[in-house]
């Protein structure tokens, strides 16, 4: 079903460039005798100027972060899909049924409990796990870390490094004594990488990249010594 | 295809195959790397940044989740601006049964001899004149912007507003060229009657 266009469209077609040659001719013909599709055809070039000149909107400042903590929360939801599923269960058995049921196995386990056992089977308590240590984000392929005197200066030096190997910071993190770059970087740019790195600081590198095709993710940090 | 493209669409295929992994650091670049386009095209559409920041939100969002899905057929960014103008039109239809708004966009049908475009009836109340004259010229190219047809208004928002070609609209809109320049065409002569309308002499 091909469209037909109304003459005024058809002006708007001409301003684009997309008449045909007998089209465009015949339009220019008319236009050379018609002040009022002049006028018009000179409207909608304006109209478009004004549209064009429309000032982009800039994002807020807390954009990127208020998406990133709504697509992390919709990740951490999915791990609750078991919770739910159970949740379904407990909606189908009766609640008295449960709870008689989980007595039940409650009482067992003390009765079993105080039960004498040879001292073979009595196991040793599963090892009270220690209080993790705070950790970083862990990421990445390979981590270097590169001790400085002078921490500012040096992130500015390691990421135009970076850049000026076609590398990537996809994110910065700022601690009290250290800076961590996360970087996306071709495999074949990080020997020269850790070359430019070497003046900046004393230079470390943890991991391996004997499995790493194409773009390594590098976690550099960047310390105060 | 300029070079300045070409760079930028194969990093992020980069970054899309690492957040197909569940790297959400590559795509906060990626989102670093869209969201103000994003942005614009959902203020563009919706006529409301708050509204459009939300949408904008609820978009990347989507992204992330259906990331898996992405194969590469299209440009990354296409397919993040088919979500976010499905989810302004979506915003908008909520919109229209909550707040006053003017859901049409022309005063007379559009006369195609015998394939007429289905209009609603034109508005019986006119934006206020002393509101009119406190507007300068962007904020009533925006009104009329606002008063488009929804077809009309996403091929003018994407053609002459945001600068993207007949075939990333085509992409985006999944409509083909052909329809993208008539409603185009016919969009701008909408708008061009409406700023007539408002100011007199464009």
């Amino acid at each position: 079903m091909k469209d037909r266009l109304t003459m005024e469209e058809k002006l708007a077609a001409y301003i684009e460039g997309t008449l045909s040659e007998e089209e465009k001719s015949i339009i220019e013909e008319q236009l050379k005798e018609s002040e009022e599709m002049r006028e018009t055809l000179s409207d909608l070039r304006k109209t478009i100027q004004l549209l064009q000149g429309l000032e982009e909107v800039e994002t807020p400042n807390w954009f990127t972060e208020k998406i990133m903590s709504r697509v992390r929360e919709g990740t951490e939801q999915k791990k609750g899909i078991f919770e739910r599923l159970f949740f379904t269960l407990h909606i189908k058995l009766p609640i008295q049924v449960f709870a008689v049921i989980f007595l039940a196995a409650v009482s067992i386990f003390i009765y079993k409990s105080y039960k004498p056992e040879p001292d073979s089977i009595r196991s040793t308590q599963p090892g009270i796990p220690t209080d993790q240590p705070q950790t970083e984000e862990v990421w990445g392929d390979i981590r270097i870390i590169v001790n400085v005197k002078d921490i500012d200066n040096a992130n500015n030096a390691v990421q135009t490094a970076i850049t000026n190997l076609g590398g990537i910071v996809l994110r910065k993190q700022s601690f009290k004594s250290k800076n961590i770059l996360f970087v996306l970087l071709d495999l074949k740019q990080v020997n020269e990488l850790y070359e430019r790195l070497k003046p900046i600081g004393e230079v470390k590198e943890e991991g391996d990249l004997s499995t790493v095709k194409g773009n390594v993710k590098v976690k550099i940090e960047i310390v105060n010594k | 295809m300029k070079e300045k493209d070409y760079i930028t669409i194969d990093e992020d295929f980069r970054l899309i195959s690492l957040c197909q992994k569940g790297d959400l650091v590559a795509f906060e670049e990626l989102v670093r790397r869209h969201d103000k386009e994003m942005l614009n095209i959902a203020y563009r559409m919706i006529g409301n940044y708050e509204e459009a920041c939300d949408v904008v939100q609820d978009g990347f969002v989507s992204a992330y989740k259906n990331i898996k899905s992405f194969k590469g057929m299209s440009k990354f960014s296409t397919w993040l601006y088919t979500i976010v103008i499905n989810l302004s039109k979506k915003r908008l239809k909520q919109l229209k049964t909550q707040r006053f708004r003017e859901p049409v966009s022309i005063d007379e049908p559009i006369n195609t001899g015998g394939d007429q475009m289905i209009v609603d009836p034109p508005s019986s109340s006119p934006l206020p004149d002393e509101i009119l004259e406190k507007e300068n010229i962007q904020e009533k190219v925006r009104l009329c912007l606002d008063r488009l047809y929804n077809e009309f208004r996403e091929v003018v928002v994407l053609r002459d507003v945001q600068g993207f070609s007949y075939e990333d609209i085509s992409s985006i809109l999944k409509i083909a060229e052909g329809t993208v320049k008539s409603r185009l065409f016919r969009g701008r002569v909408l708008l061009k009657n409406c700023l007539k309308r408002f100011m007199g002499v464009i």
